[in-house]
């Protein structure tokens, strides 16, 4: 079987204060395939965070599953478990605050060595320089702390200490965000590069649409908890089905004067709805354009709009709930 | 405009991905050091501490007598060259009482300000790493011991185990965390948000592990910030058991005896009550300024 | 873009240099900037981390801390007060009135605890001499301009009860409500999520529009530059190292830095298979910054001469001005190599 992850109808739910319970992630099916790069976009809120904190084991689905490589990882056993905490990584979004500031360079990045039992000391002394060259650090600099690294660096670093244990897959939860422009493109790049060599399986979460375009082979966008939209790449940016990508996708600003003045945004009217509400259909309808009565009752659930393009949208064929006397979709 | 050498416009070859960028490489303590040296008041309280602290230990070791051999022809008298401090009712020279008594008060705070910090760290980590129902018991546990007096508690403990410095140093010990188990577990519970202990323990780092290498280097400055005030505490909770008779026993003396016996003479000699209580006073009073210091030095928003 | 027939200087930095006292060392975070703003005209200060565009922005509005801060040399000249040093007196009498200043997290500019309607009128009652009334009706006509549906039921709230993108409409409200001569935006988008940016992005146009406030918008998204600015000043390393008007830095630019920094971005409407060209290397230190071009380490143009001496300014095109030796006349063939690779891109 080729399928790295799927999802089936995972749901994390956060209680809050007064019975209240935060969605972040409320219904996804989604399948990650070996070695490819799934992308996930969405604004602040969307989940993406939170979907990519479960499959790695940092949240508990609340409902749902999350079958790694065939096994259903609430179901481990304790070594299961263990082992299962090797062979899937993450890479956080702020390069300061993942790192522990009182160890040097070649501890946090041997840690996961030392978790594991891998090898022995001096393999791993061996190990983590070589991921060190491998991110482009000089192994030279190995007894240094965070502090004296720059952001783009401290990625790297962020990036061998996952890399080093050989995991199958690794989610990159914003890895760029929090870096300059000119240094983005090096960590991009060198992520890519890095799959090619080692062969991983990554999910790229980030709202930066135009490198997830970039580094991705399919791309999957996020609507309040839900995944609204997935297809390959090329045909999502070409051809955005969903309402709400259209409008994602018209609102980033090109850098380019002449594009810039001749692009033509859909606006979004309206906030986003807050996720401790439950909303029945379609999440989107509140702030969509194209709204209709069978968006209220709109089953959720991703249908293949174009071949290999699925929406969850009734504008291209999301069943709704027949209601009594109801107009049908 | 003058021509220049042609030769400078030749491509350079040498384009290297440069150096690291080294902000300057300042082990944290060092700059803590630096920072610290800068709180006159903290250093000038360091220097005292430590003159009494050589005082304590060298002027016990170079007498020729033992501090509490009775002199009854030279009782009750005010400071002078023979005597730099006085003497008491029996004649024994002050000086020396002090210097000998600050061995037992500062040792006595000390041992027991350590392993309250021992004791205080182990339980807020552990409260703080586990959460849940174990931290609620745990807290609760800590709230009863903070609504027991003080007072209450050494008495029981020292009953029980009967008054000698030993005791002391075990009943302030076990009764005294507290304060450190909360500040622990404060700091704990904040760094389990961060993204460094969430990456090692998704990663599978035991409990044990994220203590020892996550929590309690990021936790140490602040600790060591609390525990001279747990110094300070201790020295004065000595002083007061000793005072009220539940503390050291003869041939022993400390601080708290002799204020002790300076309160009792406070009438007719008040030089006896003076210079034990000076010595506490300054030594708590430089603690306090240390342990400010520390905090400013320590304290990662200031300067940077 | 706006028109400036003759438009007068408002706003003048001249050769300002601002360092910072560390116990590392002393920073160069700005080293001998000159730049001037005209009435109506939206210049656009480009830089990454460390450029010292955001410093320069503080400097204007004599926002830096001093001590660690130290301006060195140099003066920022507004209605004939010199920012940098100006008194007390004058920084009240001009901040929020003549000047007005947006920043990036509106979270922390807004004061949690005061209603977001006592903000705005507190800052129209600094500067007019108005009646309660009339700084009421005031306040709900900028809420209504700056887009908060419900304006007057809002006015008694706090900015926690706002979302981000509102908050940020608020700040707005409260930068433009004395209609500034000059508005100082410092990243004003970049905590946003991306369909509240380019609605605060509009807002921030269209005020600007209609209002002819001159603007000083510093960030690092080329896409909002494209989309607002009448002149780009490019920084790099404390300096300004490329200044021209908005379409010839975007579509000429004349230092490698800044042809970089556009190539860099991965754009939507790229190819797919396209490799995303970088700029390797790593941004100057500045407690030591280099003498000569700071640029140097990471120019894959660089000469000898790049390594040893100051460029200074040189002026290719009009309007233009850029510091890098590939314009002085002697580096004719290094400086073909650069065109002929910006031709390629």
């Amino acid at each position: 079987m080729s399928a790295q992850v799927e999802l089936h109808q995972l749901r994390t739910h956060f209680p809050i204060s007064r019975g209240r319970v935060v969605k972040a992630v409320d219904g996804v099916d989604l399948t990650i395939e070996r070695g490819e790069t799934f992308g996930l976009v969405g604004e602040s809120g969307c989940g993406k965070s939170t979907l990519g904190r479960t499959i790695k084991g940092i949240h508990k689905p609340t409902a749902g599953e999350v079958i790694f490589h065939g096994q259903n990882t609430a179901r481990l056993a304790k070594s299961e478990a263990h082992a299962f905490a090797r062979r899937v990584q993450m890479i956080f979004q702020d390069p300061y605050a993942s790192l522990n500031p009182r160890m040097v360079v070649s501890e946090i990045i041997g840690e996961g060595l030392e978790i594991h039992r891998l090898g022995t000391r001096a393999e791993r002394r061996e190990k983590v320089r070589e991921m060190m060259a491998l991110v482009g650090l000089d192994p030279e600099y190995q007894n240094r702390f965070p502090h004296e690294f720059s952001g783009g660096q401290r990625q790297r670093i962020a990036i061998a200490r996952a890399l080093v244990v050989e995991p199958e897959m690794v989610v990159c939860d914003e890895p760029i965000s929090a870096l300059d422009v000119s240094i983005q493109g090096q960590i991009v790049n060198l992520l890519k590069s890095l799959q090619e060599r080692i062969g991983l399986t990554y999910l790229f979460v980030a709202h930066n649409l135009s490198m997830v375009k970039y580094i991705s082979n399919r791309v999957g966008v996020m609507y309040l908890g839900r995944l609204v939209e997935v297809a390959p790449k090329e045909e999502l940016f070409a051809n955005p089905l969903h309402p709400y990508t259209q409008a994602l996708l018209s609102s980033v600003p090109i850098p380019d004067p002449r594009l810039e003045a001749a692009r033509v945004e859909r606006t979004l009217e309206g906030e986003l709805p807050s996720p401790i509400e439950t909303i029945e259909g379609c999440a989107f309808r509140s702030r969509c354009p194209f709204a209709q009565e069978s968006c209220r009752t709109m089953r959720q659930v991703l249908t293949e709009a174009a071949p290999q393009h699925m929406v969850m949208c009734t504008l291209h064929g999301t069943p709704s709930e027949a209601r009594g006397g109801g107009s049908g979709a | 405009m003058v021509a220049l050498d042609p030769s400078l416009f030749e491509p350079d070859r040498e384009t290297g991905p440069g150096p690291l960028s080294h902000r300057p490489t300042l082990a944290f303590w060092s700059d803590v050091w630096r920072r610290f040296r800068q709180h006159i008041p903290a250093m000038a309280s360091v220097v005292l501490l430590a003159a009494f602290a050589l005082l304590a230990a060298l002027v016990p070791l170079f007498t020729t007598k033992p501090w509490d051999q009775a002199d009854l022809f030279a009782t009750y008298q005010l400071p002078s060259l023979q005597h730099w401090f006085g003497t008491d009712a029996l004649g024994r020279d002050i000086w020396l009482s002090v210097w000998f008594g600050a061995r037992v008060s500062l040792s006595v705070g000390l041992t027991a300000a350590l392993a309250q910090m021992v004791i205080g760290v182990l339980i807020g980590c552990f409260s703080g790493l586990y959460g849940g129902r174990v931290d609620m018991i745990i807290m609760r546990f800590v709230d009863i011991m903070i609504a027991i007096p003080f007072l209450i508690w050494v008495s029981l403990f020292i009953l029980v185990l009967t008054p000698g410095m030993g005791s002391i140093i075990v009943a302030l010990a076990l009764t005294q965390w507290t304060d450190i188990a909360r500040l622990t577990r404060g700091e704990v519970l904040k760094l389990k948000q961060t993204e460094f202990v969430i990456a090692s323990s998704s990663l599978g780092a035991s409990h044990w592990r994220l203590i020892s290498r996550h929590f309690l280097p990021n936790i140490l400055p602040i600790i060591i910030v609390a525990v001279t005030f747990q110094v300070t505490n201790a020295i004065f909770g000595e002083a007061f058991l000793s005072y009220i008779g539940l503390g050291i026993q003869p041939p022993l003396t400390s601080w708290g005896k002799l204020v002790s016996m300076g309160i009792s003479e406070m009438r007719d000699n008040p030089y006896m009550l003076v210079f034990p209580s000076l010595a506490i006073t300054l030594t708590m009073l430089a603690l306090q300024l240390i342990g400010d210091g520390l905090r400013d030095a320590t304290d990662p928003k200031l300067r940077r | 873009m706006t028109e400036q027939s003759g438009a007068e200087t408002i706003l003048k930095v001249d050769h300002l240099s601002v360092v910072f006292h560390t116990y590392a060392g002393v920073v160069q975070a700005v080293r001998d900037v000159s730049i001037s703003l005209k009435r109506g005209e939206v210049l656009a200060i480009v830089g990454e981390s460390g450029s010292g565009k955001s410093v320069t922005a503080q400097a204007i509005m004599g926002l830096t801390p001093i001590p660690p801060g130290e301006i060195r040399s140099g003066a920022a000249v507004y209605d004939d007060v010199d920012m940098v040093r100006a008194t007390a007196d004058d920084l009240a009498r001009i901040r929020g009135a003549g000047i007005s200043m947006i920043f990036q997290d509106p979270m922390t500019s807004l004061n949690p605890s005061m209603q977001i309607g006592t903000q705005i009128r507190e800052v129209l009652h600094q500067h007019r001499a108005m009646s309660r009334a009339d700084s009421l009706s005031h306040a709900i006509e900028l809420l209504r301009l700056v887009g908060i549906p419900e304006a007057e039921s809002r006015l008694v709230q706090y900015p926690h009860q706002f979302s981000g993108g509102m908050r940020q409409r608020i700040m707005i409200a409260i930068a433009i409500a004395n209609n500034p001569d000059i508005l100082i935006a410092d990243e004003p988008t970049t905590a946003l999520d991306v369909t509240i940016q380019s609605q605060i992005f509009r807002l921030i146009r269209e005020v600007q529009r209609k209002f002819g406030t001159a603007m000083v918008l510093i960030t690092h998204d080329l896409g909002l530059v494209a989309g607002m600015a009448d002149r780009v000043a490019v920084m790099y390393g404390g300096r300004i190292v490329e200044e021209g008007p908005r379409d010839q830095i975007y579509y000429n630019p004349q230092h490698p830095y800044t042809f970089g920094l556009l190539r860099a971005i991965p754009r939507l409407s790229d190819r797919s298979d396209a490799p995303l060209r970088t700029i390797e290397g790593l941004p100057p230190l500045l407690i030591d910054p280099p003498e000569a071009c700071a640029f140097a380490s990471r120019c894959p143009f660089v000469m000898k001469i790049c390594r040893q001496q100051d460029p200074g300014y040189f002026t290719p095109l009009a309007n233009n001005r850029v510091a890098c030796w590939l314009h002085h006349k002697q580096a004719a063939a290094q400086c073909q190599n650069f065109m002929a690779a910006r031709a390629l891109a």
